[in-house]
C-alpha cells in the first residue's frame, strides 16, 4: 500500500518564486499597506496570503496580460508601468492569439484502447508530484501573447489607461465571469497578480478593499455590461456614462444560493416559485429595461393558483424593450406581459424607460436603415415571445421542470430520452474508455415525464462548484468555458463535491497500478480526488457518451436553445 | 430510485469495466460497500482495514459507507465487520465474450472435425461440399469424390495454400471426357472469326455444377448469346436476322421429282391413283426425324408407278444397218456358225434384209459415221464376223480400248456369248435373227437387227454402267468428230425419253470441275444430304406431332414458278429453282412469337460443336495370362 | 426548451433507399455480368461480404467511441438499414432459399439465426424504452439486488413491528407463506416481457385477501407493505426487460462470430476449390 502526505491549501503557492523580501516589498505598497493586518486570521495572515495566493509578474511592452472573454480566477494590481484596456468592441481573435484544449490526436487517442486499466481510479503519483513543480510560475519561457502592432491597436481602439496602482480584473475572478475586455501593457509592467482565493480573503477581512470592489464592481461590470448589449452598443462614450449614470443595479436572491438549494428541493413546487424574489411583476407598469448580468431569472405568467415559467433569462439577456417601445408609440395601457422572479439568484441592472427613449428609440428613428433591421428584430423578438406566452401547459412543462429545478444552470446538461434509451449503459462505457477505464457520471438522475438529466456535470453558466476550492484546481478551461478539475492539483478537501447542487461531483478514493489504495501515511485514510464530466475537452470526438450513443438518446444541452438563432434573448 | 439516492456519497460511479459482480447481488442480497476485487476474489470480507493509532486501533470505514463504526475494531487489530467470502461472477460482459469465443471455437472445430470425418460420412457432413451435382455427374465422380474435379481436395494444407494462388483449371477438367469437334475453350467450339480477338471460353461460364441435382446446367437465356454475338437483338421476333435466300433448300434435288405436277395431275390420274400417296408422309417418314426429312426409298415411293417405264426403256447396242454389199466370206461363217450347209447360196444381187441405221453405241465404238453405207459397211461386217467367230470377245475389246481400266465386264454384265453369236450368223446371212421367246425377264438378248439390252428394274448396274460409260468419254463438247459420236451416243443413252432404263427422267446430271479446270459430268444416283449446319436443330417429328400430319404445306409452299425441271438442263446445282418456295422467318413466326409460344436462341441453336464423348467403346481386351515360373 | 418532437420518417427513408440503391444496383451488375457470361457470384458476394463485415465492425466500433469513426447512431442506422439489405443480398447471391449441402445449410441457418435475431432485437428496442419510462421511475440494472434487498428488509421490519404491536400473526404468517416468495428476489420473468398485467394482479389480490383479517392499525402497515410491493414490481419490470435488452446481445453477438466464422471459410473454400 503506498501512502502519499495529505496535501494542504498552500502546498501549492500561486507563485513559487514568491520570497519574504517580496512579500515586504509589497507591505510597502500603498494600497496594501492601507490593510489592517491585525484583522486577518493566524491560519490566513496577510502574509501568507501574499506569498501563497498572489506573485508578481512582469509584462514586456505589448504583452496581453488578459484577454476578453478568458474566464480567469485572479485579479491585477499595478505595481508599475502602464496598460491599455481595449474597449468594445474589443480586438479581432487572432491578434489575441487564442489557444483551445489541446485534443488529442488520432494515434493518441487510439492509444487509449490500450490505456485502459483494470483498477479503477489509477494515478502515477510519482510522475504527480514531480510535475506539480513545473506547473505555473514565472519560470523563463513562459509563453505570453503579445501584440504585434501596438500603436496601429490604438489607432483603430478606443482605450482606456491604467496607472500603477490600479486594480483590474476582480470581475471576472469573484463573479466566475469572462473577462470583459483585453488589457495589454503600453509600457514595460509589473503587475501583481492575485488569485481569487486571496481576494476572497482581503475583501472579507479588509474593509477598505471590500468597499472598493463592491464601488469598482458597480462602476465597471455596469459599464463594461452595457457595452456588451445589443442595444447599447452603439453608443458612444458620453452617452454611455449617462446610462450607466441613471441605470439602478440590483441584486435579488442569495449569492451562495447553493447552500438552501436542497431545503428548496423537498417543498412543495408550487410554493416554491412564489417564494421567489420578484424582479418585476405581470401587470406592473413598465419603468424599464432588465438586463440580467449574472445568475438567472425566470420569466413566467399567472397561471391559475401559481405561475407558468414560459422561458429564462440568463447572464446577458433583456427584457422590457417591446414594451416601452410600444409606450413610446403611443399605445395605451401598456403593462408588463411575464412576471421576471430571480432563480436562486440574480443581479439585475434596471435602465429607466426615458433613457432607452432618448438613446434607443431616437437612435432608431434617425437612422433609417438601423430602424428597419432592429424593427423588424423587435417584431420577431415579440412575436416569439407571444408564442412563448401562447404555448400549452404541456409543452411548456419541460421548461418549467428544469427551471424549477435550477437545471437552466446548465450549459451542457446531459439529457437523456428514455423513450429511446434501451439502458445499454453504452454511454458510462465510452466515458469509461475515454478516461482510462473510469466512468465520469452515473446514469441516473432526475426525470421529468420521458427526460432525464442524469448526474453528469452540466459546465454551468454559474459554476458555484468553484466557490470554495482553496487550491484553484476546479477552474473553467481557457476557452470552451468547460469546467474541468486539475487532478492534479487536488487535495480532495470535498469542497467542491458538497457545493455542487445537483450532486454530479464525485469523490474517489486513487489506486496505485497494483490496484492497492494510495493512503496518508499518517493516519491511514485513503486519499480522494474530486472527479466529474470533463466534456471530454481532450477528446477528438468531443463528448463520448453523445458520441457513443446507438439510440440517439443523449444529448448535452443549454435549456435556453431556442432552436431560432443563437443571439442572446432580448426580448 | 429516489432522487435521496443520487447524493455524491449515497451512489458511486458503476463501473462497467469490472469484470466481476458480487456473488451477494447474485443472490439477492445486500451487495457488500466495496465490491469485488479484479482478481475475482470477495472485496467484502471486511468493512474496513484498521488503522493502528498511538496502541489504539481506529476503524477506517470510509465515510460513505457510514463512516467509523460504533464497535470499533477487535484488539487484535481485525475489523469487527467480517463477512464470509461471496464467489463473485463473472459480469455479462465477460460472460458474453467468453460465450462469443465458445461459438467461434465451435465452428472452427466443426470445420475442422468434418475435413477430418468427410470421408467417412461420404460428404454427409462435409464442411466443403458445395451442393448435389448434376444428374449425370453424380455417379461416376462418386468413387473419386471432390477430387474428381477439384484438384485440391483432402491435400492437405500445403495445397491448399498453393491452390489459392494457382487458378483453378476446372473446365479443363470437364475435357477429361467431353469432346467437341474443336477446340473447348473458343466460342462454339470453333475459330469462326479469325480476324477478330475474341476472348477465350470456360465451361464454367455456362455450366454451374452444384446445385439441384435436376437442374439443366445446358442452358443459356438470349442475353448470354447476346453478349458476345455483334448482332444482338432482342428476341427471334424483334430483331433476329431473315432466313438465308434458299433456306432451308440448299442443296439441289438428285431426282428431278417435281411435287406440282405428281400432285396436281399425276396422282390423280385414275391409272395411278390407287398407287399414289394420299399425303406428305406417305413418301417422307416424319417420325424420329430432325432436320432433314429424306423421301422413302424407290422401292417404297416410286417402284409402284415407275417400275413398268424402266423395262420398256432399252438399250441397243448393234444394230444390222442397211448395206450395200456382202463382204462376208460365207465359208468362214459357215464354220463359225456350225451351220449344216455346205454351201450358202449366194444371191447375185446383195438386198439387204436391213433398211437401218447402225446403233449409236457401235458408231461411237467403232467410230464410223452412222448415216454413211460406205464408212460403216466394212466395220460393221468385220464386227459381225468376229462376233460370229468369237462372239463377245472384239467387242468387249472396243469397250476395253475406251477405257483406261477394262469396263466391259460391268457394260456387257449377263451378256450370254449365245446372243452375239446367234444373232451374228443370222446377220451373216443377211437373215434377221428370230428370237426363241418375248425377252419380257429383262436382260440381254437379240432381236431381229439389235442387240439389244433389256433393264430389268431400277438401279440396273448395266445400264447405269452404259450411262456412266457415256458420260465418261464425253468429257467436253468437242468439235473433234470422235467426241460429237460420243456426244451423239451420251445423248441417246442420256435421252430423257429414250435413255436406257428411263434413268435420266428422274436422275439429275451435274457438271463438276476436276482440279485442272476440265468439266465433267456426273449423275446424281443417290439422295444428296442436306448441308451439315452442326449448330443448327430442327425437329419435324416434334411439329409435325403437333399439327398434324397434313401440316407440311403450311411451312413446305410449292413454287408455282415454271422452272424447276428446266432448270436441270444446265447441270449446273448452283442455278436451280426449287420446287418450293423457301421458308421466310414470318413462317416460323406464326406461332414463335413473343405473345405465343417464346423462342429462346436455344430452341433452334446449339452451341457446342459436334459434343461427343472421349470413352472408347471398346470390347474387352482379355488379360494376357501371367507367366508363372 | 423547445420539446424535441423527434420526426424520424424522414431520416429513416433516406437510409432505406440509400440501402435499397444498393441493392438494385449490385442486382444489375449481377444481371449484367451473368448477361456477359460472367459469374455474378463473385459481385455479389464480395459485395455481400462488406455488408457482413461492416455489420460485424459494429461491435468493434461500440468500443472505440473515443476515435473520431463517426458516431454510433449514424453507425447504428447503417447497421440496421445494411441488416435488412443483407437478406436480401444474401438471396440474391445464392439464387436459392435454402440449399441443398451441408456446409450451405450450415452457414444458411446461422444467417437466418443471426437476422431474426436482429430483427427481434430492434423490435424490443424500440417498444422496451417507453415501457420501462411508464412504470415512472429508474433503476440501474446493476443496482436492482441492492434495491430489492433494502426493500425486503424494510418489509421484514414492517411485519415485524406489526406483529409485535398488534399481537397478531396473520401478516407476519401471510409473508411467511406468500410474499417472502415474492420479495426473494425478481418475479414474473416472463409476464413482465409478455407485457401482461398478472404482477399487478397477484400483488393487488395478495393484499385484498388480507384485509378481512386485519384491524385498522395493520391495514396502516398492510398499505406501507403494499406500497413497498408495488415498487418492487415496478424494479421486477424493469428487471425483465432491461434482462432481455442485455441478454439478446447474448445471442446476436455469439452469432455475429459464427457467422464470421464461417464467411471465412466460404472464403477459404471459393479460393481453393473454385477460383
Amino acid at each position: 500500500m503506498k501512502t502519499f502526505v495529505r496535501p494542504k491549501r498552500w502546498d501549492q503557492p500561486f507563485g513559487s518564486l514568491m520570497t519574504d523580501l517580496d512579500v515586504e516589498r509589497l507591505l510597502a505598497v500603498p494600497e496594501i499597506s492601507a490593510v489592517e493586518e491585525s484583522k486577518f486570521p493566524s491560519h490566513c495572515s496577510l502574509k501568507g496570503i501574499l506569498k501563497n495566493d498572489t506573485r508578481i509578474v512582469k509584462y514586456s511592452a505589448g504583452d496581453i496580460v488578459i484577454r476578453e472573454g478568458d474566464y480567469g480566477n485572479s485579479a491585477f494590481l499595478v505595481l508599475d508601468g502602464s496598460l491599455k484596456v481595449v474597449l468594445f468592441p474589443g480586438l479581432p481573435k487572432e491578434i489575441l492569439g487564442r489557444t483551445t484544449v489541446k485534443k488529442k490526436t488520432f494515434w493518441q487517442a487510439l492509444k487509449q484502447f490500450w490505456g485502459q486499466h483494470k483498477f479503477p481510479e489509477v494515478r502515477d503519483i510519482k510522475k504527480s508530484r514531480d510535475e506539480s513543480l513545473v506547473r505555473e510560475g514565472q519560470e523563463p519561457g513562459v509563453v505570453r501573447v503579445f501584440l504585434q502592432d501596438v500603436p496601429a491597436v490604438l489607432d483603430q481602439n478606443k482605450t482606456a489607461s491604467l496607472e500603477k496602482g490600479a486594480l483590474f480584473g476582480e470581475l471576472a475572478a469573484l463573479g466566475r465571469t469572462p473577462r470583459t475586455a483585453t488589457i495589454f501593457a503600453e509600457k514595460d509592467a509589473e503587475l501583481l497578480e492575485i488569485r481569487w482565493q486571496g481576494l476572497r480573503e482581503l475583501r472579507k477581512y479588509d474593509q477598505g478593499w471590500r468597499r472598493l470592489i463592491n464601488e469598482r464592481y458597480r462602476k465597471n461590470a455596469l459599464t463594461a455590461h452595457l457595452q456588451a448589449t445589443s442595444i447599447f452598443s452603439h453608443l458612444n462614450d458620453d452617452d454611455l456614462k449617462e446610462v450607466a449614470g441613471s441605470t439602478l443595479f440590483e441584486t435579488h436572491g442569495q449569492f451562495d444560493w447553493h447552500l438552501t438549494y436542497n431545503k428548496l428541493q423537498s417543498q412543495d413546487k408550487a410554493i416554491g416559485s412564489k417564494d421567489e424574489p420578484f424582479i418585476a411583476r405581470q401587470g406592473d407598469y413598465p419603468d424599464g429595461v432588465l438586463l440580467v448580468r449574472g445568475g438567472f431569472a425566470r420569466v413566467s405568467i399567472d397561471r391559475g393558483n401559481g405561475q407558468q415559467t414560459i422561458t429564462y433569462l440568463g447572464a446577458g439577456d433583456f427584457y422590457g424593450v417591446d414594451e416601452i417601445f410600444r409606450a413610446w408609440q403611443g399605445a395605451v395601457n401598456v403593462s408588463m406581459r411575464v412576471t421576471i422572479s430571480a432563480i436562486g439568484y440574480a443581479e439585475v441592472l434596471r435602465v429607466p424607460s426615458k433613457i432607452i427613449e432618448k438613446h434607443l428609440f431616437q437612435y432608431w428613428t434617425d437612422k433609417k436603415k438601423k430602424v428597419r433591421t432592429s424593427r423588424k428584430n423587435l417584431n420577431k423578438k415579440s412575436k416569439r415571445l407571444q408564442d412563448l406566452i401562447d404555448q400549452t401547459l404541456s409543452d411548456g412543462a419541460l421548461l418549467e421542470w428544469a427551471v424549477g429545478e435550477r437545471l437552466v444552470n446548465g450549459t451542457q446538461a446531459m439529457l437523456i430520452n428514455l423513450d429511446s434509451c434501451v439502458r445499454c449503459d453504452d454511454c458510462v462505457s465510452a466515458c469509461a474508455a475515454a478516461h482510462e477505464g473510469n466512468p465520469r457520471f452515473i446514469r441516473h438522475g432526475k426525470t421529468f415525464e420521458n427526460w432525464m438529466v442524469a448526474n453528469a456535470c452540466m459546465h454551468c453558466a454559474d459554476p458555484v462548484c468553484m466557490i470554495g476550492c482553496p487550491t484553484g484546481a476546479i477552474h473553467r478551461s481557457m476557452s470552451g468555458g468547460m469546467v474541468i478539475i486539475n487532478d492534479d492539483t487536488c487535495i480532495g478537501c470535498e469542497t467542491c463535491a458538497n457545493s455542487c447542487p445537483y450532486s454530479n461531483i464525485r469523490m474517489v478514493g486513487i489506486r496505485d497500478n497494483e490496484g492497492y489504495s494510495i493512503t496518508d501515511p499518517q493516519n491511514q485514510k485513503p486519499i480522494l480526488k474530486a472527479t466529474k464530466c470533463d466534456l471530454c475537452a481532450d477528446q477528438v470526438t468531443g463528448p463520448a457518451c453523445v458520441y457513443a450513443c446507438p439510440q440517439d438518446a443523449m444529448k448535452r444541452v443549454n435549456f435556453q436553445e431556442t432552436g431560432f438563432d443563437e443571439e442572446r434573448q432580448g426580448f | 430510485m429516489e432522487e435521496s439516492k443520487f447524493g455524491k456519497d449515497q451512489s458511486q460511479y458503476e463501473r462497467p469495466n469490472n469484470p466481476y459482480r458480487c456473488g451477494r447481488a447474485i443472490l439477492w442480497q445486500t451487495p457488500c460497500n466495496r465490491g469485488p476485487a479484479t482478481d475475482g476474489t470477495c472485496g467484502g470480507t471486511r468493512e474496513c482495514t484498521p488503522f493502528l493509532k498511538n496502541d489504539r486501533w481506529e476503524c477506517r470505514r470510509d465515510k460513505r459507507f457510514g463512516g467509523p463504526c460504533d464497535e470499533g475494531p477487535r484488539p487484535n487489530g481485525e475489523c469487527c465487520i467480517q463477512r464470509p467470502a461471496c464467489a463473485p461472477h463473472s459480469s455479462l460482459r465477460i460472460i458474453r465474450g467468453r460465450v462469443t469465443l465458445l461459438v467461434l471455437l465451435a465452428v472452427i472445430a466443426l470445420i475442422v472435425g468434418s475435413l477430418g470425418l468427410d470421408s467417412h460420412f461420404n460428404g454427409l457432413v462435409s464442411i466443403s461440399d458445395a451442393g448435389p451435382l448434376s444428374k449425370s455427374h453424380i455417379k461416376f465422380t462418386e468413387k473419386q469424390g471432390c477430387n474428381a474435379c477439384h484438384q485440391a481436395h483432402g491435400q492437405g494444407i500445403a495445397e491448399w495454400v498453393k491452390a489459392v494462388f494457382r487458378p483453378s483449371n476446372l473446365s479443363g477438367k470437364c475435357v477429361t471426357c467431353h469432346n467437341f469437334g474443336g477446340d473447348s475453350s473458343v466460342a462454339h467450339n470453333n475459330n469462326i472469326l479469325t480476324d477478330k480477338e475474341v476472348s477465350k471460353t470456360q465451361c464454367v461460364m455456362c455450366h454451374r455444377e452444384h446445385s439441384d441435382a435436376s437442374l439443366n446446367i445446358r442452358t443459356l437465356n438470349s442475353k448470354q448469346c447476346n453478349s458476345c454475338h455483334e448482332n444482338k437483338f432482342k428476341s427471334f421476333e424483334d430483331g433476329h436476322p431473315e432466313f438465308s435466300k434458299k433456306y432451308p433448300y440448299f442443296t439441289r434435288d438428285s431426282i428431278k421429282y417435281e411435287h406440282g405436277s405428281h400432285l396436281n395431275k399425276h396422282f390423280d390420274n385414275p391409272k395411278f391413283s390407287d398407287k399414289a400417296p394420299k399425303t406428305c408422309v406417305d413418301c417422307h417418314t416424319i417420325t424420329l426425324s430432325d432436320r432433314e426429312i429424306k423421301p422413302g426409298k424407290y422401292e417404297t415411293i416410286c417402284a409402284n408407278c415407275h417400275n413398268s417405264q424402266i423395262k420398256k426403256k432399252e438399250l441397243t447396242i448393234i444394230r444390222l444397218p442397211e448395206l450395200l454389199q456382202n463382204r462376208i466370206d460365207s465359208s468362214k461363217l459357215i464354220e463359225a456358225c456350225d451351220f449344216p450347209e455346205t454351201k450358202i447360196d449366194v444371191e447375185e444381187e446383195f438386198l439387204s434384209v436391213s433398211t437401218e441405221q447402225p446403233a449409236l453405241v457401235s458408231a461411237f465404238l467403232l467410230n464410223f459415221s452412222e448415216d454413211d453405207p460406205d464408212s460403216y459397211g466394212k466395220p460393221l461386217q468385220d464386227l459381225i464376223m468376229s462376233m460370229a467367230e468369237e462372239s463377245t470377245t472384239s467387242f468387249a475389246e472396243l469397250i476395253d480400248n475406251q477405257a483406261p481400266t477394262p469396263i466391259s465386264e460391268n457394260l456387257l454384265a449377263g451378256l450370254n456369248p449365245e446372243v452375239l453369236k446367234r444373232a451374228a450368223c443370222a446377220w451373216g446371212l443377211n437373215r434377221e435373227y428370230e428370237p426363241p421367246a418375248d425377252p419380257k425377264y429383262g436382260g440381254w438378248y437379240a432381236d431381229m437387227l439389235e442387240i439389244r439390252y433389256k433393264p430389268a428394274g431400277h438401279a440396273d448396274p448395266v445400264a447405269k454402267s452404259w450411262i456412266e460409260f457415256a458420260l465418261a468419254v464425253s468429257t467436253e463438247k468437242g468439235v473433234d468428230v470422235s467426241q460429237s459420236r460420243a456426244v451423239a451416243m451420251r445423248e441417246q443413252i442420256l435421252s430423257i425419253k429414250d435413255g436406257v432404263g428411263g434413268c435420266i427422267k428422274c436422275h439429275a446430271i451435274t457438271e463438276f470441275k476436276d482440279t485442272k479446270g476440265d468439266a465433267y459430268l456426273t449423275v446424281d444416283w443417290n439422295y444428296k444430304n442436306e448441308k451439315k449446319r452442326p449448330y443448327v436443330k430442327y425437329k419435324h417429328d416434334d411439329h409435325v406431332n403437333i399439327m398434324g400430319e397434313s401440316s407440311c404445306s403450311s411451312c413446305h409452299v410449292l413454287n408455282k414458278e415454271e422452272g424447276y425441271m428446266a432448270s436441270f438442263k444446265e447441270y449446273n446445282s448452283i442455278n436451280w429453282v426449287n420446287n418450293f418456295k423457301p421458308i421466310k422467318k414470318k413462317t416460323c413466326m406464326q406461332c414463335h412469337s413473343e405473345d405465343q409460344i417464346d423462342m429462346e436462341c436455344q430452341t433452334c441453336h446449339l452451341y457446342h460443336l459436334k459434343p461427343s464423348f472421349k470413352k472408347d467403346m471398346q470390347a474387352l481386351k482379355a488379360e494376357p495370362i501371367p507367366i508363372t515360373p | 426548451m423547445k420539446k424535441d418532437k423527434v420526426f424520424r420518417l424522414p431520416r429513416s427513408l433516406v437510409y432505406a433507399c440509400s440501402g435499397s440503391l444498393l441493392f438494385i444496383l449490385t442486382w444489375a451488375w449481377a444481371v449484367r455480368t451473368e448477361n456477359s457470361l460472367g459469374i455474378s457470384d463473385f459481385s455479389t458476394g464480395w459485395v455481400l461480404f462488406f455488408v457482413i463485415a461492416f455489420l460485424a465492425l459494429f461491435g468493434a466500433r461500440k468500443r472505440l467511441s473515443f476515435l473520431p469513426l463517426g458516431s454510433a447512431s449514424r453507425w447504428f442506422k447503417i447497421h440496421i438499414t445494411g441488416g435488412y439489405m443483407a437478406v436480401f443480398m444474401f438471396w440474391l447471391h445464392t439464387g436459392e432459399v435454402w440449399p441443398s449441402s451441408f456446409y450451405g445449410q450450415l452457414l444458411t441457418l446461422l444467417f437466418y439465426a443471426i437476422s431474426i435475431s436482429g430483427v427481434i432485437g430492434l423490435l424490443m428496442e424500440t417498444v422496451f424504452p417507453s415501457q420501462l419510462t411508464h412504470t415512472k421511475m429508474e433503476v440501474i440494472y446493476e443496482r436492482i439486488p441492492k434495491e430489492l434487498a433494502e426493500i425486503r428488509n424494510e418489509v421484514e421490519a414492517l411485519v415485524e413491528e406489526c406483529a409485535k404491536e398488534n399481537a397478531s400473526s396473520v401478516l407476519a404468517q401471510h409473508y411467511l407463506e406468500t410474499l417472502r416468495w415474492y420479495f426473494q428476489r425478481t418475479r414474473f420473468f416472463m409476464s413482465n416481457v409478455c407485457g401482461s398485467e398478472k404482477p399487478q394482479h397477484w400483488v393487488h389480490q395478495q393484499c385484498i385477501i388480507l384485509e378481512r383479517f386485519l384491524n385498522e392499525k395493520e391495514r396502516k402497515y398492510l398499505n406501507k407493505v403494499y406500497l413497498l410491493a408495488e415498487k418492487k414490481r415496478k424494479i421486477d419490470f424493469h428487471y425483465s426487460l432491461q434482462k432481455m435488452l442485455k441478454t439478446w446481445l447474448l445471442i446476436h453477438i455469439p452469432l455475429a462470430g459464427a457467422v464470421m466464422a464461417m464467411v471465412f471459410w466460404h472464403l477459404i473454400v471459393i479460393q481453393v476449390y473454385f477460383v
